[in-house]
This record gives C-alpha cells, sequence and structure tokens, in this order.
C-alpha cells in the first residue's frame, strides 16, 4: 500500500483509456451530485426569500379586543384611532382600521368584481399601500359626514372609464343590500403584488377585473353595513425597533380609555412566527425533494459497480499477469477501488461544478423569481458521498478481482 | 548443496471423488541452482499444473515443495505472490503482455509490485529492454509489435527483477522458427549467465537443446535424464 501514487496512476491510465464508457459510468453520478446541489440551493434561496419577507412585516403591530375578557369584540371607534394617534409619538407613520367588503361597480364600461375596505383616513399610509398618484385621499371631514367617496388604483381606473382622468367622476357601487353614488377623490398607484394579480387573471382568460376601492368607514351604514367600531387596529411604525414598544403603549392607551370593559380589553395579536414556520416547512421540502435526488445517486452507484464488474470480467486476464507477477489481493482490490472511486469522485466534482453553474443561473435569471443560493455543507455531502458512493460499490468488484485465481485468470483467453 | 528446488511426493486432484482427476500423482524431483531443464509431456499430461506448483501459481494437494529450502507448499496466497515476485520469471505462451501498457510499462510491472521507485524502475525495465534487443522499441504497446518481440518484451519483464529462476510455459508455442531461435538464444544465454531455467514444453526439438529433460506422463515422472550428446556452446548474452 505504501505506493498509493502508483495505483492511483494505474486507475487513471484505464479511465483514461476507456474515455467514453467512464464518462457513460460517471453521468449517473454527475447527474445525482447537479439534482442533489442544485435542489438544496434552491431550497435554501426559497427559504431565505420567505424568511425575508415574513421579517419585513415587523413594522406593523396590531391591536385587537382580548376575546377572553369582552362579549363584543367591536369596541375600537374612530375616536380611539385618532386618540391613539396623536398619544403615540412621531415614530408612528399610520393608525388604522379597516373591514372589507365585496361589491359590484357599475360604469358606462360594465360591471366589475370589486373588493372594498371601508377604513379610516390613515389607511392611506398603512403598511403594503402604493403612494397616491392622483387626487389625494379621503379625509377625517369625509368620515365624520359619511362623504360618498373613494379611492381606486390606477389599474381600476383603466378597467372602469378607460383612462386615470377619472378624479370627480362618479361610479355606482353597489354592496351588501345598498346602491349608491361614489364619487373618486384620489387614485393610487398600482401595487406590483396587485399587477401580478392582474396579469394573473389575464393569463387565466378573465376579461374583468377586481377592483380596489377604498372608502371612509363611516359609509359602509349607507350599504346596510353597520360599521360603527373595529375589533382590531393595526399601528405600523418607521423603525422596526420601535414595533413592540409602540405596541405595548397603544394597549396601554387603549385599556386606559376602555377600564368600564375590565383590566385588559385590549392586547397585542401575536405576529405568527412566519419566518420559523416557513424556515422548517422549506427545510422539510427541500430535505425531501434532496433525498429522492440523492436516490439517484444511488442508481449511479449502481452503474459505476455494474462498470467495474464488466471491467474486472474483461481484465480478467490482466488481473491473472498483475497477480503471476507479484501482486497481493491488497494491491488489486486497492486498483480497482481507486478507478470505481475516481471515476465518482469525478463524476462527483463535475456534479458540483454543474450544480454551481446552475445555481448561479437560476439565480442570475431570477427563473421564478429565486434567489438560488449554493450550499456549502451540500457541496461538502455531496463530495464526500460521492466519493463513498465509488469505493461502496467499487468494493465487490474489486474483491472479485483480487480473489481471482491466476491460473484461472490466465488460463482465460 | 541445498537444491534450489525440492518437491517431494507432489499430488494435485481435481474433483476429489468419483470423477476425480489425478493431475499429478505423486511427483518427486530436485532442480540444483544454475540447471537448464526441460519439462516436456503431452497436453493433459500434467506439466502444466506442475509448472503451476512450480511457479507458486497454485498449491498442492498433498506433498511437499521446498523452494530455497523453505516449504512454500501450504503458504498463503499473499505470502505466495511474494515469493512469485522476487524469485520466479515467468514467460508464458500467449506472451501475457497487459495491453494498455507500452514495452517498458509492462517490464515494470514486477518492480512495481516490488516496490521500486519510479526512476529505479524504468532504468531498470530499459536496461532489461535493451539485453532483449528491443530498445528501441520501448514506447510501443503490444498490439504495435510482433509475436517474437512480444515474446521478447515478456522475457525482459521475467529477467528485469533478477529472480533465480525462469520458468517458461510453452514460450515459443506461438512463434516462427526464426523467433523461436531467438528466444531459445536469450534462454540458453540466460542460462549461462547463471540463471536456473526451466521450459515446460510439449516439443522435442526444444527439450533436445537442454541439458536435463524430464518427461511427464498422466501425472508422473516417466523419464529423467541429461542430454549428454548436446554440444556445450556458449552463447554470448
Amino acid at each position: 500500500m505504501g505506493q498509493f501514487l502508483e495505483y492511483v496512476k494505474m486507475a487513471l491510465d484505464n479511465i483514461r483509456s476507456n474515455k467514453g464508457r467512464s464518462f457513460l459510468t460517471m453521468l449517473g453520478i454527475i447527474i445525482g451530485i447537479t439534482s442533489v446541489v442544485t435542489i438544496v440551493s434552491i431550497g435554501n434561496g426559497l427559504k431565505k426569500d420567505v424568511v425575508d419577507a415574513s421579517n419585513e412585516q415587523n413594522n406593523t403591530v396590531t391591536i385587537q379586543a382580548n376575546e377572553d375578557e369582552v362579549t363584543d369584540t367591536k369596541i375600537i371607534t374612530g375616536d380611539d384611532i385618532a386618540y391613539l394617534k396623536t398619544s403615540l409619538n412621531d415614530s408612528v407613520q399610520s393608525v388604522s382600521a379597516a373591514e372589507t367588503s365585496i361589491g359590484k361597480t357599475t360604469t358606462r364600461k360594465g360591471t366589475f368584481d370589486t373588493y372594498i375596505t371601508f377604513t379610516t383616513p390613515d389607511y392611506e399610509n398603512a403598511q403594503y399601500t402604493s403612494p397616491l398618484v392622483k387626487g389625494k385621499y379621503f379625509t377625517d371631514n369625509d368620515v365624520s359626514n359619511a362623504n360618498p367617496v373613494c379611492v381606486i388604483d390606477e389599474i381600476a381606473a383603466l378597467y372602469l372609464f378607460g383612462n386615470t382622468n377619472v378624479i370627480g367622476m362618479s361610479l355606482e357601487l353597489a354592496v351588501d343590500s345598498g346602491i349608491q353614488e361614489v364619487t373618486i377623490v384620489g387614485i393610487r398607484e398600482t401595487s406590483d403584488d396587485m399587477m401580478e394579480v392582474e396579469q394573473t387573471y389575464q393569463m387565466m382568460g378573465m376579461e374583468k377585473s377586481i377592483s380596489t376601492l377604498e372608502m371612509p368607514y363611516t359609509t359602509a351604514e349607507s350599504f346596510g353595513i353597520p360599521l360603527d367600531a373595529f375589533s382590531s387596529v393595526s399601528v405600523t411604525v418607521y423603525d422596526p425597533e420601535d414595533a413592540s414598544k409602540t405596541a405595548s403603549s397603544a394597549v396601554q392607551i387603549l385599556n386606559a380609555r376602555h377600564q368600564n370593559l375590565g383590566d385588559a380589553p385590549f392586547m397585542q395579536q401575536k405576529p405568527l412566527n412566519l419566518s420559523d414556520m416557513f424556515g422548517s416547512i422549506m427545510d422539510g421540502v427541500t430535505a425531501f425533494v434532496a433525498l429522492v435526488a440523492g436516490i439517484s445517486l444511488i442508481v449511479g452507484g449502481i452503474g459505476v459497480m455494474n462498470i467495474m464488474l464488466v471491467s474486472v470480467t474483461e481484465r480478467t486476464r490482466e488481473i491473472g499477469i498483475r497477480k503471476a507477477l507479484g501482486a497481493k489481493t491488497g494491491s488489486i482490490i486497492f486498483q480497482f477501488l481507486c478507478e470505481s472511486a475516481i471515476i465518482s469522485g469525478m463524476g462527483g466534482l463535475i456534479g458540483i461544478l454543474l450544480g454551481g453553474a446552475l445555481t448561479a443561473l437560476i439565480s442570475a435569471l431570477e427563473i421564478g423569481g429565486i434567489h438560488a443560493q449554493l450550499s456549502w455543507p451540500a457541496v461538502v455531502v455531496a463530495t464526500i458521498f460521492s466519493c463513498g458512493v465509488g469505493i461502496v460499490f467499487g468494493i465487490y468488484p474489486a474483491r472479485k478481482a483480487a480473489r481471482l485465481s491466476p491460473i484461472e485468470a490466465l488460463r482465460r483467453m | 548443496m541445498e537444491p534450489l528446488i525440492k518437491v517431494e511426493d507432489l499430488h494435485k486432484i481435481y474433483n476429489p471423488g468419483e470423477n476425480e482427476v489425478r493431475a499429478l500423482d505423486g511427483i518427486s524431483l530436485e532442480i540444483q541452482k544454475g540447471e537448464f531443464v526441460a519439462i516436456i509431456g503431452h497436453s493433459g499430461s500434467g506439466k502444466s499444473t506442475l509448472m503451476n506448483m512450480l511457479g507458486c501459481l497454485d498449491i498442492p494437494t498433498s506433498g511437499n515443495y521446498f523452494l530455497n529450502g523453505k516449504d512454500v507448499s501450504r503458504l498463503s496466497d499473499n505470502a505466495l505472490s511474494e515469493i512469485r515476485n522476487k524469485e520466479i520469471g515467468f514467460i508464458f505462451q500467449g506472451f501475457n503482455l497487459v495491453a494498455n501498457l507500452d514495452a517498458v510499462g509492462n517490464v515494470e510491472l514486477p518492480l512495481i509490485y516490488r516496490g521500486l521507485g519510479k526512476q529505479k524502475r524504468r532504468r531498470i525495465a530499459v536496461q532489461a529492454l535493451k539485453k532483449v534487443g528491443l530498445g528501441t522499441r520501448m514506447k510501443h504497446k503490444p498490439n504495435e509489435l510482433s509475436g517474437g518481440q512480444q515474446q521478447r518484451v515478456a522475457v525482459a519483464r521475467a529477467i528485469a527483477a533478477q529472480p533465480p529462476i525462469i520458468l517458461a510455459d510453452e514460450p515459443t508455442g506461438n512463434l516462427d522458427s526464426k523467433s523461436t531461435k531467438e528466444i531459445m538464444n536469450i534462454l540458453k544465454a540466460l542460462h549461462t549467465g547463471g540463471r536456473t531455467v526451466i521450459i515446460i514444453t510439449h516439443d522435442d526439438e526444444i527439450a533436445s537443446q537442454v541439458h536435463r529433460v524430464i518427461r511427464i506422463i498422466d501425472g508422473r515422472i516417466e523419464d529423467d535424464y541429461l542430454n549428454e550428446e548436446r554440444e556445450d556452446t556458449h552463447y554470448v548474452f
């Protein structure tokens, strides 16, 4: 065994003299390793995207009526919301409450499904809302007078009127049991998310879009929906670090204003720990898919074993010669093991390079919006595993070769 | 003096039981260092089995084989490999060169298993190839060489490690008369140089060129005589 390099050289010589076959044998390992590395890297990227996305939410906290303390949860009034806004300091971007409803909008262009948000003026700056591009948002005055005004988004304007010069125009809105003329006061930019929804609808062949409409919450009553208080209020802060502090002071303020309802009628809505949840789901999915891909590695390993067995049969005579000239059992085993380990190791290396390249390509092209991230643990495991496959699946053929009796081997022509 | 090879009552029985074949049926012989011996017999006589025994390629069913005074008839596979590597140079009828190695590579084979370093191996292999007259064909693969040249590579391989015994199994069986003469001359020169040369053959013409002839029939020694009339020509190597 002292001549490690000799056996490596013998193995390399033999791989070189059977280039085509060696490559085809490697192919199984290459495909296996490429898929495992790529899949784990994609999973890695997805997980990071999801965790990042769910961490973003943290600058909005929601205060809700405590269901264990109060029977009627609709206890947050417009006054409460206005008071909260003034009481909390400058770090607060928006304090708003909203109820949503579904209705139909009719203009000269036809009738459209509509998604209505009955809300407070500060909803303008709530999280996930896009800036206004035309007009202005409805005001406290609109709220107290229950003026039938609304803010719509650009794409809805295009659907409903064919252009976006629609400030001051009116549309007919039917919600629940009421129908009313509503005047448009502002237009929001259509958010990227809404654009995607639109594109999906168009792809699905749905001609009519669902438009979104925001109105003073006090107008809900005119449609037959009683809405004078909310069960929760959302507070958005500029800096996510202020979120928890702001949440507890908001709870204190509301509790103080509603002392008659009990000790603690309000509580902070427990934020779902989405990042952990999605993270572990992604890990599980990735592990499962990687395992499936890993099965192809075993298939690849069997390919290596098969070719090595063929090689042993083909080279019976050579093995006989080597043994006659003094090769020991260990030397022959080692020579053949080197060969299978090199074949699968090289396959693994090529697979890692290909997997890395695919990962980079997927990241660069953002296929499916995925930011794949090369997973180094996957690379290390793949390297060890591919060499391991060669050795494990090489042992049987190598032993078979080494156990050949030299006279038997030499007799075969 | 202790004989180089001493065989006592050697038996080799295949398929023991009803259909047993007694390939060797009680062979006893001694070969001294420096002898030039032909073991002759028809196919099926057991001469190849005897050659396998003498070459430590196989172990006997019963009996003893002392090589240099050491009993090698019960050794393990690996121990036999080591003895073959150190003590015996093989020349086969079918040349038995490794096809994807060039001439030098083939000659280096036993030296690799002896554990010699790359440069030393190369030097010895080149020397051996020059001795058999293949100094200009070192980088040729076996399929680029004629039968006679291939057998000379095999001879170079057998002598490269300087083993005391040269064991040649029908060394001229696949060769034309010219190549046969070349190979026989090389073997004679090896004997003159002090090696013990044993040729296994079925050919009386070959047997007539050596000192001592052992004739095998049905696994037994039928005859063991010296070719007294043979001229003692000295071939210079």
